[in-house]
């Protein structure tokens, strides 16, 4: 059982790393990016669909530490709210929704929105409400998009994690 | 749902986020530091990064060189052999020659302005979902980097350091709408504000604001710092792309093209002690 853990505990730290590298890296993956899906948050929110509280709650708070030692966003936006919405999307597949593609896409989608909406209301001083409306449209919605696609892709591979090492 | 509000795991999930939610706030707001949390996952992926960051430059570099040299290895099929290995040896001196020059011109900056005192620094990541490309570099608090440190290439103005961790340190742009800096214009001497635009952030531009309506900035012009806030005198900003009136107060403003391109930094080099420093900020507190 404890060895089952481990494999599975390896193969989702692997799984974290990538998704860190790809959203941090800056040669090779490096240009100017209309919009960009938030892998971290993509794996946090599928892993968190596949644990309980406390684990989701723990998963989370990692990644979100360690976004925060790369992102540009301060006070430990990304711990806090990682955090909050791993253990918020467990909650959600325990007691709302079943643990289905379907969920996968609904939550990862307002998972997306709610952090992205948040950090630039929080990040930024108030020039920068100038085009909020526009800026949720043409940079929001797009990046949430594109976070569903890499969590619907995450979710099948986490599937099969969990169905191989139970 | 209520149920889980009862038991023993959500009081540890609570008793956790608190003690975290406390801790890195504390260090963010009363310290502008990285939390501890965020700054150990730093120290532990500092490395990593490093050595990443240094085999990525390198294999893009050779495939530079490589893809440079392409007419020449066909001509000389034969000579294939000895051509790759020139061409690492080529790299190899371009790596160099790139290093020296970038000292080199760091060298006269600092010839003429004998105050400053610089350390180097290499962008080790940046968070693409950032639309002003803030950065983070590979040197912190024990390189002697602290906040507010201005950000320099052999450009211009790069941004200055917003939170300080052990080994990493976050950079903010100019392109940031949390940016005020004061600005000069090199021809005319008019002085304005330097901050950042959303919209103009997304064609790599920034916003001179408070001009005067007697102003004689034109087109080309090319800004610099003037000295007041955070950053010396002196350093190159950008040019003027395009001037307009504002609609609110009538004051004239300016957008600037930055001269450094935000999306292919490397090196990066950190003023971390100028005469004046730290003077307005005291008074600002």
């Amino acid at each position: 059982m404890a060895k089952v853990i481990n494999r599975r505990l390896i193969l989702n730290v692997i799984i974290a790393a990538f998704t860190l590298f790809l959203q941090f890296d800056s040669s090779i993956l490096d240009g100017d990016f209309a919009f960009f899906p938030l892998f971290p948050l993509g794996f946090t929110v599928v892993i968190s669909m596949f644990t309980s509280e406390l684990g989701a709650f723990v998963c989370g708070m990692i990644m979100g530490i360690f976004v925060d030692s790369s992102s540009s966003v301060h006070f430990s936006f990304n711990t806090i709210f990682y955090a909050l919405i791993a253990v918020t999307v467990s909650l959600l597949v325990r007691y709302l929704f079943n643990n289905n593609v379907r969920s996968c896409v609904v939550i990862s989608f307002f998972a997306a929105i709610f952090l992205l909406t948040v950090r630039y209301l929080v990040s930024f001083p108030l020039p920068g409400f100038n085009n909020v409306f526009k800026h949720f449209l043409k940079d929001i919605v797009p990046s949430s998009i594109l976070t569903v696609i890499f969590s619907v892709v995450l979710f099948y591979i986490e599937k099969k994690i969990f169905k191989t090492l139970r | 749902m209520r149920f889980f509000f009862r038991t023993r795991q959500f009081k540890i999930i609570l008793a956790i986020f608190l003690t975290v939610t406390v801790v890195s706030l504390t260090f963010g707001i009363v310290a502008h530091r990285m939390s501890p949390f965020s700054d150990a996952a730093g120290v532990i992926a500092s490395p990593f990064k490093n050595a990443y960051r240094a085999v990525s430059n390198n294999i893009k570099d050779f495939f530079t060189a490589y893809s440079d040299g392409n007419e020449l290895m066909i001509k000389n099929a034969q000579q294939e052999k000895e051509i790759n290995e020139l061409r690492k040896k080529v790299a190899d001196y371009e790596n160099t020659k790139n290093q020296n020059e970038f000292y080199s011109k760091y060298l006269g900056i600092k010839e003429s302005n004998n105050d400053f005192e610089f350390t180097p620094a290499t962008l080790i990541s940046r968070d693409k979902s950032d639309e002003y490309k803030s950065f983070v570099i590979n040197k912190g608090s024990i390189s002697g980097i602290s906040l507010h440190d201005p950000v320099i290439t052999d450009a211009g103005l790069v941004g200055y350091v917003t939170e300080v961790g052990t080994t990493t340190s976050k950079v903010t742009t100019i392109l940031s709408p949390n940016v005020s800096l004061g600005a000069l214009d090199s021809r005319t001497s008019d002085s304005g504000v330097i901050t950042g635009d959303f919209e103009l952030a997304k064609k790599g531009l920034c916003k001179m604001i408070n001009l005067s309506r007697t102003s004689g900035v034109a087109m080309g012009d090319y800004i610099s710092t003037s000295g007041e806030g955070i950053f010396p005198d002196g350093l190159m900003i950008g040019t003027i792309s395009n001037i307009g009136t504002d609609p609110v107060n009538s004051s004239i403003y300016a957008d600037i093209k930055p001269l450094v391109d935000f999306s292919s930094i490397r090196n990066v080099m950190i003023i971390t002690s100028f005469e004046g420093q730290g003077g307005v900020i005291k008074e600002g507190d």
